[in-house]
């Protein structure tokens, strides 16, 4: 297999150099290593310990000691936004991985076993495509809670975003094998009597990574976007300090009717950046693998 | 009424340009049919496309005039230019590209252009559309049909039907038989030679296959990594080729009643038209070529109505 | 489902003897096996009958028929506004591609896009209905209202719907555009785009004649599937302006476990979503003479 590593290596450089001339993408990673190091360095960044309580201090406006103002506790609010990044970047990989794995093999197996199972197994994804997500996802935390399960709440949302998000990369997995399968090379391999798995992963794989890949950053986006609604309703721990919290609590307290946008504002802006950021980098690496996007032909 | 002169279309490249069409001229008589052969890549093309400007965003042309009946098409307005096109110079693409709107009647996309320049009702431009379509060899029921219903020789002549709907002066085919079979092929070719005959058209027929210019056309020039190397009328290309590359292009068909042998075909590659030679483009795969050919571009020497751009002739 | 929704009738902390429990259980028809409750339930639904509401004290159907005309406003009027601006704004960006329009309007869309539904609701709550006091808060019209004739209906509900709108259409309207912007592109290398040309007309009519009827094809399959997406948003929205339609109703039937309900929405979903496909199919095939009908 070393002979696959040397070109990887290779396309990847010249890759890059593609990459780094699209504004969009180079954007993008910007916002996204950012929000990273943030979270890395969460415990140096931050002034003040986000669960800091300070009653005297309550419902303040952005000042010189608490730049983002504080909450109806006393909160940092500059605080809790910094460790919020940690929350919104756990959930949002590690769904993403878990969408991933399930959405490769289902598309994989749809796509490549043709016959009855394939064909339902297209239903499958489809009807998953269409289903509102946002329902099933509450009903399935509530499900959980009231199994009163030990798992930390944490990795029931991780797991409920994951479970629901995996259509999408079936599909692009399903439909790329199918073409793929078309193709000669599968043919011969199988005439030479290589085995379904080993076709699947030498062949057909590594011709479906870039756009796997462009789907799995756009799919994060989704996740963060998920897990912040979720949050917001209140299915989230309670204890986390995340940006989708945050805004619970906003509004559990009657921000709005105070006036504290500067407890509504920053959260939701940081949310944005974050999701931005993954969607830009997803439609750059979208545009550079199919080339008709950039408006020449193939 | 058609006069080219020393044009020169360029696309944008990272790092330069490419010389697609560079210092190309060539004149065309009413009712001529010339043939502009070559192999992929050498900008013949290019240089048809230019004559109406139909150029991407990423070519422009750079320099030289093209001159119809008198008027420079290359500083027109976009106005005279619309008003031009298709009226006066149609195209002829390929049946097998996607060169017809899959969502849009046969017969309507023939009566688009009537109706854009002509003052016409729509039931006359339709009336017209489906004796084109006829006109070409196609049931005239079928006018209504969509191009995905149609076979790829069928799209061609439905193509040239198109071409014909404002009766043009000048209808330029580019590789109108490349993509078909040769029973097809040999069909369109009579069809042109037909229309040739019944209407005074003249025609500019693009393609790498010289069986086809052989059959239907009466001037040929051939091109070359973007330049013009050899002119002459259709039987003294044939008979007497002067430039090493048509001698190249004419040994290299079987010739069903030569030897059998295996036909010579030119060795190396063309050129890079990003960082073309200063010499002779032809002269790295050029047999006779010596210091001569890599100085300066060849002067194009004349012999009667035949020339040729070589140092050795 | 978890929780014996039995014991969740009963107030908490009462003693309540078993044979009551027994005897609702009985009502309920939850003692019977899981597989008999399931087909009586698919049975009844087949007939219309989604079952008894344990929150509303009334049949499901009927809670449901209540609700979702609000819903359908709402959604239907903010995702023709969506697919209308995006569609139209995302033809223009993809025809001057890489042009300060182009970037202006994917830039926007992108941010739109990038937002929680329920955050973008808040903030225009914050603006306009707190702050500046032009909408109302919340609710689909104002409460002991009498109207004294429709146009003073249709302008107090008109005012509840602005806000609630504007957020779920703003939201939307970024995936159209940006699908039809991409489509178009792709059709703009099309040979037949270079015909349209050399016959000699103007970029506009090659726009409006050749490439966006193309371009249209992608464009509406994926309106059908976003509709699962605009289910998501349209629940946070109702949400945020305790609108009263479906979205708020499932939201109500989680949190108070009434499973019927629940099912009974699950199932209007379901419905919608089916419908919603089943027309994009048959409009696709409207448009693209290269399909029949199947």
């Amino acid at each position: 297999m070393s002979g696959t590593l040397i070109p990887f290596r290779r396309s990847l450089s010249q890759f890059w150099r593609v990459y780094s001339g699209s504004k969009k993408g180079v954007l993008g990673l910007i916002l996204v290593l950012f929000f990273f190091a943030i979270a890395a360095l969460a415990a140096y960044v931050s002034p003040f310990d986000p669960r800091l309580i300070d009653p005297g201090r309550t419902w303040l406006p952005p000042n010189s000691v608490n730049w983002f103002g504080t909450d109806w506790f006393g909160h940092d609010l500059f605080s809790q936004m910094i460790y919020g990044t940690q929350v919104s970047l756990i959930v949002g990989m590690f769904a993403t991985l878990i969408s991933i794995i399930v959405g490769t093999a289902i598309g994989l197996f749809s796509g490549y076993y043709s016959k009855m199972l394939g064909e339902f197994l297209e239903r499958v994804i489809d009807f998953f495509l269409v289903i509102p997500y946002l329902p099933l996802m509450i009903v399935l935390v509530a499900i959980f809670e009231a199994m009163e399960t030990p798992i930390p709440i944490l990795w029931v949302i991780i797991f409920v975003v994951g479970i629901t998000g995996w259509s999408g990369t079936a599909r692009i997995i399903r439909s790329q094998v199918l073409t793929v399968k078309e193709r000669q090379f599968v043919e011969r391999a199988r005439a030479v009597g290589a085995g379904d798995f080993r076709i699947m992963a030498k062949h057909i794989l590594p011709n479906v990574f870039p756009l796997v890949f462009a789907n799995a950053v756009l799919t994060v986006a989704g996740a963060v976007l998920a897990e912040v609604t979720l949050d917001f309703l209140g299915l989230g721990d309670v204890t986390t300090i995340s940006w989708g919290m945050m805004l619970h609590f906003a509004l559990s307290n009657s921000a709005v009717y105070r006036g504290a946008w500067w407890w509504i504002v920053p959260p939701g802006v940081a949310i944005i950046l974050l999701v931005m950021g993954f969607t830009m980098i997803g439609y750059s690496i979208e545009e550079i693998s199919n080339p008709r996007l950039r408006g020449r032909k193939a | 009424m058609l006069d080219v002169h020393n044009l020169r279309t360029f696309y944008r490249a990272d790092g330069g340009y490419v010389k697609a069409v560079d210092d190309v001229s060539f004149h065309l008589d009413e009712g001529e049919a010339l043939g502009l052969a070559g192999e992929s890549g050498c900008g013949k093309t290019t240089a048809a496309l230019s004559i109406v400007r139909l150029l991407p965003s990423n070519a422009s042309i750079m320099g030289g005039e093209v001159l119809y009946k008198g008027q420079d098409i290359v500083k027109m307005s976009g106005r005279k230019l619309r008003r031009i096109r298709w009226k006066e110079i149609s195209i002829v693409f390929q049946g097998a590209m996607n060169a017809l709107n899959p969502v849009k009647r046969i017969a309507d996309q023939i009566a688009e252009p009537i109706l854009l320049h002509e003052k016409v009702s729509k039931e006359d431009a339709f009336q017209r559309a489906r004796k084109l379509v006829e006109f070409v060899g196609i049931d005239k029921a079928r006018a209504k049909d969509y191009p995905h219903e149609f076979s790829g020789g069928m799209r061609q002549r439905v193509m040239i039907a198109m071409a014909l709907a404002c009766s043009p002066r000048l209808v330029i085919l580019d590789e109108p038989t490349t993509a078909l079979d040769v029973m097809t092929k040999t069909q369109i070719q009579e069809l042109v030679k037909d229309l040739q005959k019944r209407l005074t058209l003249s025609t500019i027929l693009i393609t790498h296959d010289l069986s086809v210019i052989a059959e239907t056309c009466e001037k040929v020039a051939i091109m070359y990594g973007g330049q013009l190397v050899e002119y002459a009328d259709v039987v003294s290309i044939f008979e007497k080729p002067l430039h090493p590359y048509t001698s190249g292009l004419i040994r290299a068909f079987p010739n069903i009643y030569g030897s059998r042998e295996l036909p010579l075909s030119i060795p190396g590659s063309p050129p890079d038209l990003l960082h073309p030679p200063d010499g002779c483009r032809f002269a790295p795969r050029c047999s006779m070529a010596d210091k001569e050919c890599s100085e300066a571009p060849p002067a194009k020497t004349v012999s009667g109505n035949h020339y040729v751009a070589c140092w050795k002739r | 489902m978890p929780g014996d929704p039995a014991r969740i009738l009963i107030p908490r902390g009462h003693n309540v003897p078993l044979s009551l429990i027994a005897r609702m259980r009985e009502f309920y028809g939850l003692d019977k096996p899981l597989l008999t409750q399931l087909v009586s339930y698919v049975a009844q639904t087949l007939q219309l009958d989604l079952g008894y509401s344990f929150y509303y004290k009334a049949p499901v159907a009927d809670v449901i028929a209540a609700w979702l005309p609000n819903t359908l406003l709402l959604v239907g009027i903010s995702e023709v506004i969506a697919i209308l601006l995006g569609f139209s704004t995302g033809a223009i960006a993809g025809w001057r591609r890489g042009k300060r329009f182009d970037i202006i309007a994917t830039s926007f869309g992108l941010t739109t896009w990038s937002m929680p539904t329920f955050w973008l609701g808040i903030v225009l709550i914050m603006v306009f209905s707190v702050q500046l006091g032009i909408f109302p808060v919340g609710g689909v019209r104002t409460a002991e209202m009498a109207y004294a004739n429709i146009l003073q209906q249709i302008g107090d509900v008109g005012m509840h719907l602005i806000l609630p709108v504007i957020t779920l259409t703003l939201v939307s309207f970024a995936e159209y555009l940006m699908i039809m912007r991409n489509s178009l592109v792709d059709v703009m290398t099309e040979d037949f785009v270079l015909t349209a040309r050399a016959k000699g007309l103007t970029e506009q009519q090659v726009l409006k004649s050749h490439v966006v009827p193309n371009a249209l094809l992608p464009s509406v399959t994926t309106v059908a599937i976003a509709f699962g997406f605009i289910v998501g948003g349209a629940l946070q929205t109702e949400i945020i302006f305790s609108y009263p339609g479906i979205g708020m109703l499932t939201y109500m039937a989680i949190e108070f476990r009434d499973y019927t309900l629940l099912q009974g929405l699950f199932f209007i979903d379901a419905v919608l979503v089916i419908i919603a496909n089943f027309a994009a199919d048959i409009i696709y095939t409207y448009i693209d003479p290269r399909v029949k009908f199947q």
